[in-house]
């Protein structure tokens, strides 16, 4: 018995020490955790925000970094050392105003040719830039390439083309009867 | 006495609205050729099919009822309203063939929002549209805000008393010059001299703030269209925020403030007459009302803080008022912006511009300047003549492009359109109240359509209901043909049952 309350005893304080030594674990890494969200200064996202909820939840957001995934539409513009570039991700296309050396790497715009490079931007998220006159932006941290953009097709399609043609045929026999039909007239009214 | 329409009048109408339709039928070449200029193959094949669809149609008509007489009023009236919807059903034919909507009845919504200048949109994955769709697209809103029957009585009616008709069932009843075809080629000649000078200055900016020069072209054309216009369509889904650019929104506000101003005006302006923008009744309104507005709008944005700075006031707040106020519709906010953030205050004085509205005789729609400035007029002369002596009369002038002398015949006038106004407002609110919509919402809403404004709140989109959307097609029409054609038209349906044999004059 007492074998056994001391192998109980035993178990126990190792229990409670390898109990206190996870505590200890998790504690040290929530405490990392703070410092490396002090240092960011802000609540970071790691997953994705939608177009719609950044701009529903605006207050939410403001001032917050986030990450934010979508195509590239449009065009790039270049403002000095600077560009913007405006990305769409389904719902909702949204500024992103990044470094001229990060917008370099955007290959594919989005177009009615062409579907933008599918982009992650991580950055700081505002309701209303004070440095953008109010609009509502991401000032990106870091931009990375997801999914390569590339050409759209659009095919033809045949049975429009051919109703077309024909639409634009009877069109023409119409115009040509009228014209054949006036003339007769003419030339009746000019015999009478 | 209600006189039955005969198989003439009907005859005399179709016939009308076929030659109308064969110049409409002729503008979709415009588009057609964009689409071959870029390769836009499949855009090509269904600006072809519109094309020979609408000329046919109007051939069609025009070779069915060769015999027909001048148009008189109801009959002038009627073909300017019933055209309104066989332009918005061909003008919805290539938008539809895009696939970028999601039903017919929503490439009609676009087409009715095109025609008549509203600006509000139920296209999807608009950011891949093709150069030819929006070159449609912006034109007719081009067309549409100089009055697709103007385009008429330019190019394929003669200087007939009918002409006339079909001007003022456009909610055109001012001539600029004593001619209506000379007023409808000044209005033209107006359009196209600012289109060259505002394309010109979009094209430069666009092209200095980083986009490609033809990109920028396209869009600096796009762009005037829609604002000269006061139509509000964008080549983008983020309307004037995709630019970024602050010298972009103060040349769109300039146009917008050059779109909402009389022809009139501008004729006189044209002429060296300077001083009439100061005199004008309709700048002196748009001018006050505008100001006060602005005024109480920044007490509401400041209130709520919705802004860090004034330059950020300015270019949301002053941006969205002047755009409200001229009846563009472009936004340098998102949609639910406007309800989450700006607060009761500053919304109801978007609502209050929108409703206003800009001058007669523009492309602006809402109740007008000057009916506005006329009311408060005729409310000033009522409390002098309460305040003087019972024997005095009170005679009160007003100038618009000559000094006038404030009639009950007018302010009578302005004041049935007026309430006209209120009531299609209230009318679209009820069925959004209906439908679900909070009530600052479907109020927005509501006036941006009748008004063909184009600000939303973010209830336009392909999801929200078909009766909303029917509804709104309907304010659209009805705004911007400020009601009388439309009257005459149910007046002369009513009129075949129960009317008495005749020919009205």
């Amino acid at each position: 018995m007492n074998v056994i309350t001391n192998n109980q005893e035993t178990r126990c304080k190792k229990c409670s020490r390898s109990n206190f030594k996870y505590l200890k674990l998790a504690i040290g890494h929530c405490l990392l955790l703070f410092v490396w969200l002090l240092y960011l200064g802000n609540w970071s996202i790691a997953s994705a925000v939608s177009g719609n909820n950044l701009v529903d939840l605006a207050n939410v957001f403001d001032g917050h970094k986030v990450t934010f995934e979508g195509e590239v539409i449009g065009d790039v513009m270049i403002r000095r050392s600077h560009a913007w570039v405006n990305v769409n991700d389904g719902e909702r296309a949204i500024g992103i105003w990044l470094t001229a050396a990060q917008a370099e790497s955007i290959k594919y715009s989005g177009s009615y040719d062409r579907t933008g490079d599918r982009v992650r931007v991580t950055g700081t998220f505002h309701r209303a830039c004070r440095e953008h006159g109010g609009d509502l932006d991401i000032h990106a941290d870091k931009l990375e390439i997801v999914v390569p953009g590339g050409q759209r097709a659009h095919p033809v399609d045949r049975n429009k083309l051919a109703l077309s043609f024909g639409l634009l045929g009877l069109t023409l026999g119409l115009h040509l009867y009228v014209v054949w039909r006036k003339r007769l007239k003419a030339k009746k009214t000019l015999s009478s | 006495m209600l006189l039955r329409p005969t198989i003439n009048d009907l005859r005399t109408i179709l016939y009308y609205i076929g030659r109308l339709t064969i110049g409409l039928g002729f503008i979709f070449l415009i588009p057609l050729i964009t689409a071959l200029i870029f390769a836009e193959w499949d855009m090509a094949v269904n600006f072809l099919l519109s094309f020979s669809l609408a000329v046919m149609i109007g051939m069609l008509l025009q070779q069915s009822f060769t015999e027909h007489l001048d148009l008189n009023w109801s009959q002038g009236l009627a073909v300017t309203s019933i055209y309104w919807l066989v332009a918005m059903f061909l003008g919805a034919i290539p938008l539809f063939l895009s696939g970028h909507y999601l039903s017919y009845l929503d490439a009609c919504f676009d087409s009715m929002s095109g025609f008549a200048t509203t600006g509000l949109a139920l296209i999807v994955n608009l950011d891949h549209a093709a150069v030819s769709l929006n070159m449609w697209r912006h034109l007719i809103m081009f067309l549409g805000g100089q009055g697709i029957v103007v385009i008429g009585l330019t190019f394929l009616v003669r200087g007939t008393a009918g002409a006339y008709r079909m001007y003022v069932g456009e909610a055109r009843e001012e001539k600029v010059l004593p001619n209506v075809i000379q007023t409808a080629r000044f209005i033209w000649l107006i359009s196209f001299a600012y289109l060259a000078i505002g394309t010109l200055m979009l094209t430069l900016i666009g092209w200095l703030e980083g986009m490609p020069f033809i990109r920028s072209l396209l869009h600096g054309t796009w762009i005037f269209m829609a604002a000269f216009d006061t139509g509000g369509f964008t080549p983008h889904s983020q309307s004037i925020l995709y630019y970024h650019s602050f010298p972009y929104e103060l040349v769109t506000i300039l146009l917008m403030v050059l779109g909402t101003l009389n022809f009139s005006l501008h004729y006189a302006i044209w002429n060296g007459r300077i001083k009439e923008l100061f005199k004008n009744i309709e700048t002196r309104t748009l001018f006050l009302s505008m100001s006060v507005l602005f005024v109480i709008m920044t007490v509401g944005l400041t209130q709520w803080r919705v802004y860090p700075d004034w330059l950020a006031v300015f270019r949301k707040g002053f941006y969205q008022l002047i755009s409200a106020h001229s009846g563009t519709g472009y936004m340098t906010v998102y949609a639910p912006q406007f309800p989450n953030e700006w607060g009761v205050l500053a919304l109801v004085m978007v609502i209050l511009a929108m409703g206003f509205g800009g001058s007669a005789c523009s492309t602006a729609g809402g109740i007008k300047a000057l009916r506005i400035g006329l009311f408060f007029k005729a409310l000033i002369q009522d409390v002098r003549r309460i305040m003087a002596p019972g024997s005095a009369v009170i005679v009160t002038k007003f100038h618009h492009i000559k000094d006038l002398i404030l009639e009950d015949r007018l302010v009578r006038s302005a004041m049935v359109m007026l309430i006209l106004y209120v009531l299609t407002y209230l009318a679209g609110l009820v069925v959004g109240l209906y439908y679900g919509y909070p009530l600052d919402m479907a109020a927005f809403e509501s006036v941006s359509a009748a008004a063909n404004v184009g600000l939303s709140t973010g209830i336009t989109d392909a999801s929200m209901p078909a009766g909303l959307k029917i509804t709104y097609i309907i304010q659209m029409w009805v705004g911007r043909l400020e009601f009388m054609s439309i009257f005459i038209l149910f007046g002369l349906a009513i009129a075949r049952f129960t009317g008495a044999k005749g020919r009205s004059k």
